[in-house]
């Protein structure tokens, strides 16, 4: 499931993209022949009004309509983004078709793009990008200085030089915390490592009687804890996570999460916990002290709904040893399906729009997101350093950022079966040892090959 | 002789059918007509597209490699069935669907019978309030099952927000870990279905409870039968061709259960609840495995013709039938 969709503003849950899309197309039902009427450069449907017309399939979280958009805070950005494209591409128009259901679209676009009738352009979950690569269609042409971006992007989005997607915002995950019990009970330095996790989260459930640390069974919320020891779940589209230096990382961050919740720190009921919005509300609320969360986590559940927001903090995420760094990064992207014609080209420079430095600095100031390009991370005009708080740290922490892996095996079997084997253990169904041992052995079931973890 | 029989018969249909036979002279359309095969034509159409090539079209996918993420497929017989029986998913969901599915047959046709039995004793002694408990009854069946699987979801949330928690928190028995506890998860999930589809089976009851001859209870009375004695001897066997629908439909329901249980625990946690329909879903959806997620299919569907047939031979109702 793709995390990083909102940021700023909410986490686009099924539900939540349900409702809002039920709304929407009522909305647009009952005012169709109004924006047909309406000759505006950019409406909540339409981008630009030239010859060339194409569909766009997006989210209602990037409407350009700040009364329409599930994010209004960006609509503004994403206002500006469409007319200055449509000023300069005055023989173009993207129909902007808006999708509800995450998974449905993704399922959509897959079925879809294999039998050839994919949309000439989508906008696709960073996650989504390694199952569409074969039908995605390179924008070197349109995208200016593509060494430009951060690795993991050229390490997912590309393929043989091909810049496949246009990765115009990123998020990260890190660990937030409360002050004034870390102080109250520890040293007053957030917990680096999973010994200090354990030592003062326990401290705090049996002081204050709340949860000392809890994270959501998301995949990309607990890789870290893996990556950071050096762990690699894929080389060369192989799964290796069962490998003598892999299952040592894969083994010991089990452990770690059985420990977390022998010991009290973490409570049983996180392994059914998939939404990240109630764990921040859980968090301001003062039930618990400690939270794996998204950058945008604290704008969106925790500052909204706490009487006192100050008392939260960030830092990178505990790791085995002082020494490991690693977070996990998502984010969305333009990519285009439409592989000839004016159509094509149309889409192409649509989606290059999206990753100019100006245009991506806006969006992620406007939407407390994370910049993909050094160069507007670095230049302050771009993107000011004072937009949102714990932004200097984010900086800081996206160093470490690490993608989810560019290989279909990590979609179709290494996700799902990192996630049921963390319930597992969350849940005490099994022993670390063996929920690794089922999900090696599931992963290499569903290989389309051999894989032999070395031993 | 036509000319007399047009007299003798003067139907609409008759008419049309000789005067296109007098058109035809040959009595084409006539012949056609009166065989079986011609009325039966447009059900064995609607049959063959909607529901054999689709049949044949999955097992067909399941001898291949067909991929949501990939174009291109080829045959590899029989290898996505030796994989999915041997994999220890597969048999972790043929458990956890045979457990809820015989919770479900044995709750849902016991609630049900037990609600039809008790409103029709009601009716007979001309209480009020049977209509209304029939309507409240009947609408858990109405709403959908993803919408009963939010509501259930909602109430058995382990916080003090979950309503069943909270009044239990009250009364001090704690946070009960009714999702994220393996067994109490499932039973869960077998209290909400059979919460579900109780509805179904106390109408279907109730409707073979009305077919049942107040005679009959009469003449076993001046016989001497007791209330269980009438339940057991004339209520029973007057319900028997009722109570194989209902347990074929509750089996057969139960064992495609999905909607449901997707939205009050997704399979979860560790695919504790997993059953045979929500794996092919995650399969296909997830995992984007179509040929795989077909073999499933493929077997579930054995699974409920298998279990169909033995109902057959259990209830032994070809009289009925």
């Amino acid at each position: 499931m793709p995390e990083d969709i909102s940021n700023k503003h909410q986490k686009p849950t099924r539900r939540t993209f349900l409702l809002a899309t039920g709304g929407i197309t009522t909305a647009a039902i009952a005012g169709c022949a109004g924006d047909e009427e309406d000759d505006s450069l950019v409406t909540h449907n339409r981008v630009g009004n030239g010859d060339v017309a194409f569909d766009h399939w997006t989210s209602a979280f990037y409407s350009p309509d700040e009364d329409e958009s599930l994010q209004p805070e960006t609509a503004s950005a994403m206002r500006t983004r469409f007319e200055e494209w449509a000023e300069e591409n005055p023989e173009y128009q993207a129909n902007l078709v808006y999708q509800s259901d995450l998974d449905q679209w993704e399922s959509q676009l897959v079925t879809r793009a294999s039998s050839g009738e994919a949309p000439p352009s989508s906008t696709l979950d960073s996650v989504w990008v390694p199952d569409n690569r074969e039908y995605l269609q390179p924008l070197n042409d349109y995208v200016d200085d593509i060494d430009d971006f951060f690795p993991f992007v050229q390490e997912t989005a590309m393929e043989n030089g091909d810049l496949l997607a246009a990765w115009f915002y990123t998020g990260l995950r890190c660990l937030y915390y409360r002050v004034d019990l870390v102080e109250e009970y520890g040293d007053g330095e957030p917990p680096r490592t999973w010994e200090d996790v354990l030592e003062v989260g326990g401290a705090i459930a049996d002081g204050e009687g709340i949860d000392g640390f809890t994270l959501q069974m998301n995949a990309l919320d607990t890789l870290p804890f893996f990556w950071g020891q050096g762990g690699e779940l894929v080389d060369d589209g192989t799964p290796v996570l069962g490998n003598e230096d892999n299952f040592d990382a894969l083994l010991s961050t089990f452990e770690f999460f059985g420990n977390l919740v022998d010991q009290g720190v973490t409570p049983q009921r996180v392994g059914t916990l998939d939404d990240p919005a109630q764990l921040g509300e859980e968090a301001a609320n003062g039930q618990s002290a400690m939270f794996i969360g998204s950058n945008s986590r604290y704008q969106i559940s925790v500052e909204p709904n706490d009487d006192n927001p100050d008392r939260w903090d960030v830092a990178e995420i505990p790791m085995r040893e002082a020494d490991q760094f690693a977070t996990g990064v998502g984010g969305w992207t333009e990519a285009v399906y439409a592989d000839e014609g004016e159509v094509a080209e149309a889409a192409r420079s649509f989606a290059a729009k999206a990753v100019e430095p100006e245009t991506m600095g806006r969006y992620c100031e406007a939407g407390s997101q994370l910049p993909t390009r050094a160069s507007v991370f670095d230049d302050d005009n771009l993107f000011s350093s004072d937009t949102f708080r714990f932004q200097d740290q984010f900086r800081t922490f996206l160093e470490n950022g690490v993608a989810r892996p560019s290989a279909p095996i990590y979609s179709e079997a290494i996700e799902e079966e990192w996630v049921t084997a963390k319930e597992r253990v969350f849940t005490r169904q099994s022993s670390p040892e063996e929920a690794v041992g089922t999900m090696l052995d599931n992963i290499a079931d569903a290989y389309d090959g051999d894989v032999e973890y070395e031993s | 002789m036509k000319a007399e029989s047009r007299v003798e018969d003067p139907s609409v249909g008759t008419r049309v059918r000789r005067t296109i036979a007098d058109w035809t002279d040959w009595g084409i359309v006539d012949r056609l007509v009166s065989r079986p095969l011609f009325w039966l034509l447009p059900a064995l159409v609607f049959i063959t597209v909607f529901q054999l090539y689709p049949v044949f079209e999955v097992f067909r996918m399941s001898l291949t490699d067909t991929s949501l993420i990939s174009s291109e497929e080829s045959y590899v017989w029989l290898e996505n069935y030796r994989r999915l029986l041997g994999s220890e998913r597969f048999y972790s969901t043929l458990r956890v669907t045979g457990i809820y599915s015989i919770a479900s047959v044995v709750l849902q046709i016991g609630l049900g019978l037990g609600l039809a039995l008790s409103i029709d004793y009601g009716v007979r002694r001309g209480l009020r309030g049977p209509l209304l408990t029939r309507v409240v009854v009947l609408s858990a069946w109405i709403v959908p099952g993803i919408i009963i699987g939010l509501v259930w979801r909602i109430m058995l949330l382990e916080t003090n927000v979950g309503v069943v928690n909270n009044a239990l928190d009250r009364l001090g028995f704690g946070i009960v870990p009714f999702l994220s506890d393996a067994q109490l998860a499932l039973f869960s999930v077998v209290a909400a279905g059979a919460w579900r589809g109780t509805a179904f089976s106390m109408i279907m009851f109730y409707a073979g409870l009305k077919r049942v001859p107040d005679e009959l209870y009469r003449a076993a009375k001046v016989d001497g039968a007791g209330p269980l004695a009438r339940f057991r001897y004339v209520t029973l066997p007057q319900l028997k061709p009722v109570m194989f629908v209902v347990t074929i439909l509750v089996t057969i329901y139960s064992l495609n259960s999905f909607d449901l249980i997707f939205a009050l625990t997704n399979g979860g946690p560790g695919r504790a609840t997993e059953v045979i329909a929500l794996s092919m879903y995650k399969t296909a959806f997830n995992s984007y495995q179509m040929g795989m997620a077909a073999a499933t299919a493929v077997v579930l569907l054995v699974v409920t013709l298998t279990v169909t047939a033995i109902y057959f031979r259990v209830f032994d109702i070809s009289e009925e039938i």
